[in-house]
């Protein structure tokens, strides 16, 4: 299709942008009920010169007449000209649906001049509103605008044969015309972002369209109908223990449109149109995905574009809390269950939704109703339906163990959906969060914001989590005076909330990043090679380059002790999370029994939760160091095989627990004896390191696939003499700081840091015996000589050879 | 269809869309409105439960020898059935009326709509011709 026919096949909505153009729509509604009126009102002034008299009012009356009645037809027309190409949920075989045009796009392509296709974007409202919804501000677009760019002219667009709208026009506009494309990019929106915005704003004006349309089908359709109460019963007893489910989950915001948890929904249908037995159970740890998908269902009901069955349908949630503990007896509380389902049944119109399935049957378990098999010849019924909830181990614990209840009730496990999905959700709560608040979203934020609430919360499911953090964000927002809320914002937002840094990367911590490196020597004497490997993985996983699926970083850290192994691990987690406190550290010779693995994840049979569990979701943001490895029982190996490769475990209640924000450290001093020799015979270590590695698979260390998973394998080699300098002079610094707090100066001279390397070239504690000398010898010196009064508060402390020995 | 209006002057193209698609979409219109009412007043509904009680309340007689008990049953069950019948018989004759209220005015738009131009043309002419006497 040329650029001209695509223009052609979308007159019809170019007249009602002439039309708006030349004579605006809200003059034209003022005049039409202004004309409406006043000819009323002449119509009335008319009757004083009755029997007939020819006067001015009845002049007046039929010139308004002819001008209601023109813009009347005027206004028809253009309603049916907006309407061509609208795609209606009920096939109304009203007219225009078969064109493939699209109202979004015309009102672009109305003001396109073909020599620059791209400045209608920046001049009609709906161009400027994508650009907005992309995370640009006016002035930047002024500022493109009048800057220096190649116009695209509309030939160099290479338009589809079939049916182009304002998304798919869009997107050839970006990848046509590279000073855009250079303009997004400079303000980091990508063309992801860009077609998201665009795809948005076009379901908007789309939707505005439907809502004008109040003949149409689908609106009037919506409508509640009188009468059908009188038809189907009231229960009493369930309007005490019942509530309409809209009344507790918000449907109204619900869009069928987007087709999110269409499968669910539709599956849902298909069960519950079943003769008997037609009872559904929705799997899902959590309950806010089940109460999305039944209120789906229901919206649907509402709207009058579900199956002819389910019409004039209501879902009634039972409130079972309030239920069990109204009664104290068995046989009232049983009773009173029975009536319940017995005017359901009788209601006619009823479909029964009971959260949490296995807490109805335990909690009524205590009074000692046996619920499954007093409600089992109500589910096997044709005349009831039931929806009930569980979560995963509930269902598997308690209903899968109930023959009585699991045949009755056909399963349905919602999909686990990941951030792409979760948009569309957010996107249904935006309107009336930026009408509440006014703040306005832009794509990229909440594309974003999604992205970082499925890979940096721990707890909870999406897109609950992404929903969650719409929620907090909002009024932190406001608290900031933002208007609208950008890409950046989130970034801020979640490393205010959490202190992990993510999004753009700032000039400071690019900074910090570049030069990691550095920042990690300021702390690590030597081991260089460990240290670029370190941060080369470091800056993978900031930049995004990383897998999200995994945790950030994972090492194997190989060498003899007291080399650095746990001093890089610390500087990591200052310079990574901002604290070197930020870690979490096991002794994995203490987990190499029997009980080993239950210890960590847990007990289910005790109900005891694991250490590692609890710690990692006490601290999702921080570095795991795993010391001596090595010593860790299989299972517990196996284990971290699993969350080295996933980024996820499973603890024993069942619950997942997400590694994806950990740094994983595991050390390991096997083959540092290999690691000793090599150095002996004065090879580099760098060429050595496969045949380190292979000596630690041949002596069964470690499986080559547990090395694997792993990001990297580092070889910390033993300290040289000058490294053991460089760590006397560090520790030598630390304490004359801690002295020159008490006004004393300590001078630190040649004689004793030769001493202290003498001391620390200990083949078996590397620079941890300098610390060791330093705190046996020269701290020991020094408080004697301020015990003693030797050395006094504005005095110098300068040790001697000689004083050492 | 939209070729017919593909760079007709504006009111070239409304007069074909008056007497073509316009009118097509008149009678959807329509369509729509009575099938509203329809719908509104459930008349389906209403008439296959026209003999149901009200709100299906009523009474169930436990069986048995027990004649009160029978009669109260009886005169419940029947009262709440002749409430039933007669708010429903009313809602619907409310229906049935608002549905030929709309059929007379939907004929008369249409006569409107086939005769505009008679009738936009004869107002201008009447009003001149009260301001020229």
């Amino acid at each position: 299709m040329t650029f001209k026919q695509l223009k052609e096949i979308s007159a019809p909505h170019f007249y009602c942008f002439s039309l708006d153009k030349f004579f605006p729509k809200t003059l034209r509604n003022v005049l039409r009920k202004a004309a409406a009126l006043a000819a009323l009102v002449s119509f009335a002034f008319s009757f004083d010169s009755l029997p007939l008299y020819l006067g001015l009012a009845d002049g007046l009356f039929f010139l308004f007449i002819f001008i209601y009645l023109t813009l009347s037809f005027l206004e028809f027309f253009y309603r049916s000209m907006i309407n061509e190409g609208l795609q209606t949920r009920i096939n109304e075989k009203l007219l225009g649906g078969e064109k493939n045009i699209d109202y979004a796009l015309s009102s672009i392509l109305f003001a396109t001049s073909e020599i620059d296709v791209t400045l209608a974007f920046f001049e009609t409202r709906v161009g400027i509103e994508t650009l907005l919804r992309s995370g640009l501000d006016l002035a930047e677009l002024k500022n493109f605008v009048y800057s220096e760019r190649t116009p695209i002219v509309a030939s160099s667009l290479n338009l589809p044969n079939d049916f182009v709208d304002l998304p798919s026009f869009a997107s050839l506009v970006y990848e046509a015309d590279k000073s855009l494309r250079a303009f997004l990019s400079k303000n980091s929106i990508n063309k992801e972002e860009f077609i998201g915005a665009v795809n948005w704003v076009m379901n908007t004006e789309n939707q505005k369209i439907h809502k004008d349309r109040f003949w149409s089908r689908e609106n009037l359709g919506a409508i509640p109908s009188i009468g059908t109460s009188w038809s189907y019963g009231v229960s009493a007893d369930l309007g005490k223990y019942g509530v309409s489910f809209d009344r507790l989950s918000n449907v109204s915001s619900l869009l069928i449109e987007n087709g999110y948890r269409n499968r669910e929904v539709t599956a849902l249908e298909n069960v519950l149109l079943r003769r008997e037995e037609a009872n559904v159970i929705i799997i899902d740890d959590s309950e806010d995905v089940v109460r999305d998908i039944v209120g789906r269902f229901l919206k649907k009901i509402r709207l009058g574009i579900s199956l002819p069955a389910f019409e004039h349908k209501n879902i009634i949630e039972l409130d079972w809390t309030s239920l069990t503990t109204s009664y104290k007896n068995k046989s009232e509380l049983e009773a009173e269950i029975l009536k319940i389902l017995n005017q359901s049944i009788s209601a006619g119109n009823i479909i029964l939704y009971i959260r949490d399935l296995s807490g109805f049957v335990s909690s009524v378990k205590s009074l000692g109703v046996n619920l499954p098999s007093l409600i089992s010849p109500y589910l096997s019924s044709k005349n009831l339906s039931v929806i009930a909830s569980a979560t995963n181990a509930d269902f598997h614990f308690f209903i899968e163990t109930t023959p009585s209840l699991l045949e009755k009730f056909e399963r349905i496990v919602p999909d686990a959906l990941g951030a792409e999905a979760s948009v569309a959700v957010l996107l249904e709560q935006i309107p009336s969060i930026e009408k509440q608040y006014g703040l306005i979203f832009s794509f990229p934020s909440i594309l974003s914001l999604t992205k970082t609430a499925d890979r940096f919360i721990s707890y909870g499911e999406m897109p609950g989590k992404a929903l969650d953090m719409l929620i907090e964000i909002t009024p932190w927002a406001i608290e900031r005076n933002i208007e609208v809320l950008k890409e950046n914002d989130v970034s801020v937002f979640v490393s205010e909330k959490t202190g992990i840094v993510t999004g753009d990367i700032k000039e400071k911590e690019a900074g910090k990043i570049e030069h990691l490196e550095e920042l990690l020597h300021q702390r690590v004497v030597g081991q260089n090679e460990a240290v670029d490997s370190i941060a080369g993985a470091v800056r993978r996983a900031r930049s995004g380059v990383g897998n999200p699926k995994r945790p950030l970083s994972s090492f194997l850290f190989i060498g003899p002790t007291g080399v650095g192994k746990t001093e890089v691990s610390k500087a990591l987690a200052e310079s990574f999370f901002g604290d070197e406190k930020k870690m979490i550290r096991f002794d994995m010779s203490e987990y190499n029994g029997p009980e080993a693995a239950s210890q960590l994840i847990g007990d289910f049979a005790m109900n005891k939760s694991g250490l590692l569990a609890s710690k990692v979701r006490d601290n999702p943001y921080s570095v795991l160091l795993l010391d001596e490895f090595e010593k860790a029982a299989r299972d517990v190996l196996d284990l971290f095989l699993q969350i080295l490769d996933e980024g996820v475990f499973t603890d024993a209640l069942g619950r997942q627990v997400g590694c994806r924000n950990l740094i994983i450290i595991a050390t390991s001093n096997a083959g540092s004896s290999f690691i000793w020799e090599s150095i002996k015979q004065g090879k580099n270590l760098i060429q050595e390191k496969d045949k380190i590695i292979n000596k630690i698979i041949e002596e069964k260390i470690f499986r080559p696939e547990l090395i694997n998973r792993f990001d990297g394998v580092i070889l910390f080699h033993p300290l040289e003499k000058k490294e053991l300098e460089d760590i006397a002079r560090l520790e030598l610094e630390k304490l004359r700081k801690r002295l020159s707090d008490q006004n004393i100066e300590f001078v630190i001279n040649e004689e004793v840091i030769n001493f202290l390397v003498e001391k620390g070239s200990d083949p078996e504690f590397g620079g941890r015996s300098v610390n060791r000398a330093i705190q046996d010898k020269i701290e020991n010196l020094v408080a004697r000589k301020i015990v003693s009064g030797e050395t006094l508060p504005g005095s110098k402390i300068e040790i001697k050879k000689e004083e050492l020995l | 269809m939209s070729e017919v209006y593909e760079k007709s002057p504006f009111l070239l193209a409304y007069i074909k869309w008056h007497y073509g698609r316009g009118l097509k979409e008149l009678f959807a219109v329509f369509g729509n409105f009575l099938w509203f009412v329809s719908n509104f007043f459930s008349f389906k509904l209403l008439l296959k439960t026209l003999f149901y009680p009200w709100k299906r309340l009523g009474e169930t007689y436990e069986g048995g020898l027990n004649l009160n008990a029978f009669a109260s049953t009886l005169i419940v069950n029947g009262l709440m059935r002749a409430v039933g019948f007669c708010t429903k018989t009313l809602v619907m004759l409310v229906g049935l009326v608002s549905y030929v209220f709309l059929l007379i005015f939907s004929f008369f738009i249409f006569v409107i709509w086939v005769l505009a131009p008679i009738i936009l043309l004869g107002s201008v002419a009447l009003s001149a011709t009260f301001f020229v006497i």
